[in-house]
């Protein structure tokens, strides 16, 4: 399942984090967008394009077109 | 530069406090200035204790520790070349997980470090618990859980500290910790993987959740959704706008009259000293009046400005907005962020130049500098203002003027948003081509802003520095506008030339020579402009200002203004180069002659190139 499909509040573990190495894949990984990190989906912004999720402690938005590119497996259903 | 014992630097991710407890640490006793060759802030200061002198370096905030920004490459280097100094590795106990893999990068450089797991409070609200001693052990380094808002908790990490810098504790290197293995590796995946392997094993024993860990987004949700996100945003704007623009006018006319009075007195003495009087002339007519236009205008809304920004910053709203408002800047290949640039730049456009520095993309950073301009800032509103009212405000009712105006105004700002959207995207596709940097944004928890501290540093560091450089400019530029009033070839003013000459190019543009030279003469300062307009209607030899709309309205239709003059004005206000402090303030936070050049070049070109148009459509049709 792909982050950006994924429900709002619910769990998840990252499994592949499918964008090409570089300074922008680095900055993702510092945050802890590794595999099996959890998620979870929080909110959206007031026009789109973009959703905070909760990870390792802190809240960080990513664009919808980058979290198409992150693979996730739900391990929860709600929280 | 004070002489002082030990030397202290306080390192760790953005968003954990780290600031706070620079300021709990050193008081007011700090210095701001730039890490050399780069525009990054170093906030330095000094703390007392026990008849020792502590400074206490702010180490830019940092995700890790390889070269990728600006700001990693000085925390990396200052961390690399530790021998004395002691390292306050500050990191949120909120997000402990995810910082405990700078702190092991930063280990593997250093040991002289002490680790301060900060806002405890909020994570014990969140139903964490830490093992502080278990921390200790794994990580060879003294550990200590504390809110940099509650004392008691900070004289334990002072001790600590004091004890580090006077060698009564020792630390040692944890092999667990892979120092050797990761040392030159930094940055790569392959240092990630190994830092996570032992980040997992850390937290395994030292930290517990208690209930489920996710924050409460009440707050959040309804400043993100359609229904209240909007309205609040519009709001805030509206209060930032009315502030800067409204609010500033009572204290703006305050100075003007303090340096009226005081314009006496400094008369007065020159003739004291029996200066000539050509030379008091420079100085009072040109110099003086000029520097007293610009400060009079340009301070109160920067003073007000600044800390409200501040205090926004602080609080925590901005990186909302700029989450707000991806979706619009990413189509425009431009960094959300510019959102908040271009409300600094409302108010003045060297404070929003200025602000830039929140983009932490160099590419995306130089976009929103070049485009800054586009907004009308303070100076330049008084001018829109004036002739929108004369031209558009004098047909119906009072009522009716006021909407017809105000709607006007909006479409003005409407205009300026819009292309400064579109030349975003121009330069992201030319100048500034790249791949537009992935965005990610860290929206870290809402905290109350220590508003006092905000209005004085902001005063200090901002307020204060932009005044001085718009100063430096403004005097030299009086002068040079007495000269073009004041001497006479074969009895035609300097100034007359210069319409002249400026004539034709003026027609080109659906203006004259005229509206053409002040804006010229309007580089030290927008706010000039009209008043040399009026002079040279006039024939005045004294800047003067209008005392009423009907007034201003007369003399204009008298030298030929129309609709078409009132328009191209309103366009070429909008789009023209930055004052001389806001240039000399891109210089200063670009240092790039090509961005400066180019900050100066696109506005006027698009400008001018409207104003042709605009012009031409009048003619034909």
């Amino acid at each position: 399942m792909r982050l950006s499909e994924l429900g709002r509040l619910q769990e998840a573990k990252i499994q592949l984090v499918n964008i090409e190495e570089g300074g922008y894949r680095k900055r993702l990984r510092e945050l802890g967008f590794l595999n099996g990190t959890v998620i979870v989906p929080l909110y959206r912004a007031l026009f789109g394009g973009i959703r905070a999720y909760w990870l390792k402690g802190s809240v960080i938005a990513v664009r919808d077109s980058d979290a198409d590119r992150i693979i996730v497996e739900v391990t929860n259903d709600a929280i | 530069m004070m002489q002082y014992d030990y030397e202290i630097a306080l390192a760790g991710n953005p968003n954990v406090g780290k600031s706070t407890l620079f300021n709990q640490l050193t008081g007011m006793n700090q210095h701001t200035g730039n890490w050399s060759g780069k525009t990054v802030e170093n906030a330095y200061g000094y703390h007392r204790h026990g008849g020792k002198v502590y400074k206490i370096v702010d180490l830019p905030g940092t995700y890790s520790l390889s070269s990728g920004s600006k700001e990693e490459e000085i925390a990396f280097r200052y961390i690399r070349e530790i021998r004395e100094q002691v390292l306050v590795i500050v990191v949120s106990a909120l997000s402990l997980e995810r910082s405990l893999g700078l702190v092991i990068q930063m280990l593997s450089l250093t040991t002289r470090a002490v680790l301060c797991v900060n806002m405890i409070d909020e994570a014990a609200r969140a139903g964490m618990v830490i093992d502080e001693d278990e921390l200790h052990i794994q990580l060879g380094i003294p550990v200590v859980l504390c809110s940099s808002r509650y004392s008691p908790t900070l004289l334990r990490l002072y001790e600590t500290i004091y004890d580090l810098c006077d060698g009564r504790i020792r630390t040692y290197r944890a092999q667990s910790l892979k120092g050797d293995e990761i040392r030159g590796i930094l940055g790569t995946a392959e240092c990630s993987d190994i830092v996570e392997g032992i980040v997992q094993k850390i937290c395994k024993y030292s930290i517990r959740y208690q209930k489920t860990r996710v924050p409460s987004t009440k707050l959040d949700r309804l400043l993100t959704s359609k229904l209240t996100g909007i309205p609040l945003m519009l709001l805030l704007y509206g209060v930032l706008f009315f502030i800067t623009a409204a609010a500033a006018n009572v204290p703006s006319e305050w100075l003007g009259v303090l340096f009226a009075f005081l314009k006496g007195y400094i008369v007065a003495f020159l003739q004291l000293l029996h200066a000539p009087d050509v030379l008091v002339s420079i100085l009072i007519d040109g110099v003086y009046t000029t520097l007293s236009w610009v400060v009079a205008v340009m301070l109160p809304p920067m003073a007000i400005f600044f800390p409200l920004f501040g205090i926004l910053e602080d609080s925590g709203y901005l990186p909302r907005v700029a989450f707000n408002l991806d979706r619009a800047f990413s189509k425009a290949h431009a960094h959300p962020k510019q959102s908040m640039t271009m409300a600094m730049g409302m108010g003045c456009n060297a404070c929003g130049v200025m602000g830039c520095r929140i983009i932490d993309t160099d590419r995306e950073r130089k976009i929103a500098i070049v485009t800054n301009n586009f907004i009308p800032c303070n100076g330049r509103l008084p001018a829109l203002i004036a002739i929108v009212t004369i031209f558009f405000g004098t047909t119906g009712s009072a009522l009716y003027n006021s909407l017809i105006v105000s709607a006007v105004m909006v479409a003005v700002f409407a205009f300026a948003v819009l292309i400064t959207m579109l030349c975003s995207r121009l330069l992201a596709d030319t100048i500034y081509k790249g791949e537009p940097s992935g965005f990610v944004l860290e929206l870290p928890p809402y905290r109350k802003p220590d508003i006092l501290r905000t209005v004085i540093r902001s005063f200090v560091d901002k307020t204060w520095k932009v005044l001085l450089k718009a100063v430096y400019v403004a005097a030299p530029a009086g002068a040079v506008i007495w000269c073009l009033t004041h001497i006479e070839i074969g009895s035609v003013r300097i100034l007359d030339y210069c319409v002249g000459f400026l004539d034709p190019l003026g027609a080109i543009l659906g203006l004259d020579g005229v509206i053409v030279l002040a804006f010229l003469l309007g580089f030290p300062a927008n706010e000039t402009v009209i008043p040399v307009m009026l002079m040279s209607y006039m024939s005045t030899a004294v800047m003067m200002d209008y005392s009423s709309y009907s007034e201003l309205s007369a003399i204009l239709a008298a030298n030929g203004w129309t609709a078409l003059t009132a328009v191209c004005f309103l366009i070429l206000c909008v789009c023209h180069y930055p004052c001389s402090t806001a240039c000399l303030t891109i210089w200063q936070e670009t240092k790039s002659l090509k961005t400066t050049l180019l900050s100066v070049l696109l506005p006027t070109a698009v400008g001018m190139l409207l104003c042709c148009i605009v012009n031409l459509f009048h003619t034909v049709f």
